[in-house]
């Protein structure tokens, strides 16, 4: 909870870091970064040296953008279950056997379940690379200039907004239920039923005074957004360069 | 629940992506036309509730594990179909986005799967039938606990048929409901149960907010064709795609073409050929003729050896890869710039 607190506090600052890709508009990031993982997952299942080639792109983020590779690590290892269980089923029903070592046989089910791992692995590296280098505001002002209905993109900012407050009082009411709680004991559904109850009408409450404000301060549907970024020359050479490698890597090498 | 990803393949993720888009732009322009600007704040602030209300965790009785809220169906109940989708959305964007749950490709899945079952299917379909307004206590919960099963169970339903399509894993698809489903039936159960308690805490503290919106019904049959549409274009279009690899060789196959057609080497299509082989040095995945070159004595041997060629061919150009991105990124790594310096 406090990671996700700090989190929130910190997407809500324009550049948390700076480095080239903290400076490139939004709407570059989102497009090189669907355009990366699209090429990605789009590679053969088996094709394990190309997939591992495109290693190369969340290698250069998390140089540029001077991610710690620490903290990445740590998160790299709770990867999803739900992924590692269906990785590992591939090398028990698909045992086609390609090569033999001293005794060892790789099948193409052990190929694919490390392809399923390492894309896996890169497209969280990617996402978590990204998630460092975008605010709140200038992703709701590139979603805006990509044609996003206002309603989805003052929702947005609202609940970022909001979900700092509310979370900070949902960590004050579990701080204040564990220190009464010996072991499990107010743990159970029932009770935490009663809390989230509770946590919900402070939640509609704090809404009709967020409401009245808002409306004294001339809200009328929806909120203004932050300064628009423009599409410079940096941009368009990073788009141009990532774009290419992609290509390259999926068609050509 | 949230799909990732690495298990995806593009069609079913652009199929996803662009399902959860269309409902998102019909909620938005329903939610504009009733003009209701109240529910604005509120629709942040729930949004921010659900958010702060996962991460509140609960013993499971009888477990020893512990769980939590997902939601959906209790933000239907509050604010909504409509309202709810959007606000369910956000919080996916903002996980996805601010937190790395969940992919970007996979986001429209995710949205599908999370949002569109709770707040389209199960609120109108199942908890609205039996729980009504909430009044009599058993058929809160009745409607509570069965609304909340069948919305997670179609979600997971979803998961292995989006799972399946997308073809990467080898899993049979009968073992891979059998293994998914009746877990989400006991997450289900407990979702149930307690969005069940959460709405009878709020009926009998504060009915009023408990209106719930009654607006969806017109246009049921709408989303219900369109998320057939969605499935049903995601399952032949997956299907023809993993069947043939490459549509344009499929489509050229049909005509008694090759795989891949010698085609005119003349002109500026040869040139580009020739420039290709020229600068390319592992061409079509292996060594160029010339390196490493060896005897062949039978197919077999070329078998291995081209098995052996490819491998080393693409480890080679894999490394050539990273050891270019190093050398960008350390070029690129600029000192960030000291704050409040005079320009």
């Amino acid at each position: 909870m406090t990671r996700t607190l700090h989190r929130l506090a910190t997407a809500r600052i324009a550049a948390v870091e700076d480095s080239l890709l903290h400076r490139l508009d939004h709407r570059t990031l989102l497009v090189v970064w669907g355009g990366f993982i699209l090429a990605l997952i789009s590679v053969d299942k088996y094709d394990i040296a190309r997939t591992f080639s495109f290693s190369a792109f969340p290698l250069f983020v998390l140089l540029v953008a001077r991610i710690a590779f620490l903290p990445l690590f740590k998160r790299l290892l709770l990867l999803s279950p739900f992924i590692v269980i269906t990785a590992a089923a591939n090398p028990f029903l698909d045992r086609t056997v390609l090569s033999s070592f001293h005794g060892f046989s790789i099948t193409t089910g052990m190929i694919s379940a490390a392809v399923i791992i390492m894309k896996a692995v890169m497209t969280l590296t990617a996402m978590l690379a990204l998630d460092r280098c975008i605010s709140i505001a200038g992703l709701c002002n590139a979603l805006h200039r990509f044609r996003v209905p206002a309603v989805f993109t003052t929702q947005l900012l609202l609940l970022h907004r909001y979900a700092f407050l509310i979370t900070s009082e949902a960590a004050t009411m579990i701080k204040a239920r564990d220190l009464r709680s010996c072991g499990r004991r107010g743990k159970g559904p029932r009770d935490t039923a009663n809390l989230i109850g509770s946590l919900l009408l402070r939640s509609a409450e704090r809404s009709e005074r967020v409401y009245k404000a808002m409306l004294a301060r001339g809200f009328s549907g929806t909120l203004p957004l932050a300064a628009e970024q423009r599409f410079r020359l940096p941009d368009a050479i990073f788009v141009t360069t990532t774009f290419t490698g992609f290509t390259l890597l999926r068609f050509i090498f | 629940m949230h799909m990732a990803d690495a298990l995806l393949s593009p069609v079913v993720g652009g199929v996803f992506w662009a399902a959860s888009a269309g409902l998102i732009g019909y909620s938005a322009k329903k939610i504009s036309k009733e003009d209701d600007i109240a529910k604005t704040p509120l629709m942040g602030v729930m949004g921010a509730f659900i958010f702060a209300a996962q991460m509140i965790n609960f013993a499971i009785p009888g477990t020893g594990s512990s769980g939590h809220l997902g939601g959906g169906l209790l933000l239907t109940a509050l604010l909504g179909p409509w309202r709810a989708f959007i606000t369910l959305a956000s919080v996916l964007v903002v996980q996805c986005l601010f937190f790395a749950d969940g992919g970007l490709l996979a986001l429209g899945c995710n949205i599908f799967n999370l949002a569109f079952f709770p707040a389209f299917i199960a609120y109108p379909f199942i908890f609205q039938k039996i729980a009504g307004k909430g009044e009599q206590p058993y058929r809160l919960a009745t409607g509570s606990i069965l609304a909340a099963v069948a919305g997670l169970e179609l979600g997971a339903f979803s998961v292995v048929i989006e799972t399946i399509l997308s073809g990467n894993t080898d899993l049979p698809f009968g073992t891979f409901a059998a293994f998914m489903l009746p877990i989400h039936l006991a997450i289900g159960l407990v979702e149930g149960v307690v969005t069940w308690a959460v709405l009878a805490f709020v009926h009998r503290v504060q009915p009023s907010l408990l209106t719930g919106d009654t607006t969806h019904r017109s246009v049921r049959p709408i989303l219900a064709v369109f998320a057939i549409a969605a499935l049903l274009t995601g399952g032949v279009i997956a299907y023809v795609a993993s069947e043939n690899p490459d549509g344009l060789e499929w489509a050229i196959g049909k005509t008694g073409a090759a795989e891949e057609p010698a085609g005119n080497h003349g002109g500026i299509v040869g040139h580009l050929g020739h420039l290709q082989k020229k600068l390319s040095f592992l061409p079509d995945y292996n060594f160029r003729e010339g390196m490493g070159k060896t005897v062949q004595t039978d197919s077999a041997a070329t078998g291995k050896l081209q098995v052996f060629g490819t491998s080393a061919a693409g480890v080679a150009g894999s490394i050539i890869v990273l050891a270019v991105a190093l050398g960008l990124g350390l070029l690129l790594r600029r000192r960030p710039h000291p704050h409040g310096s005079a320009s």
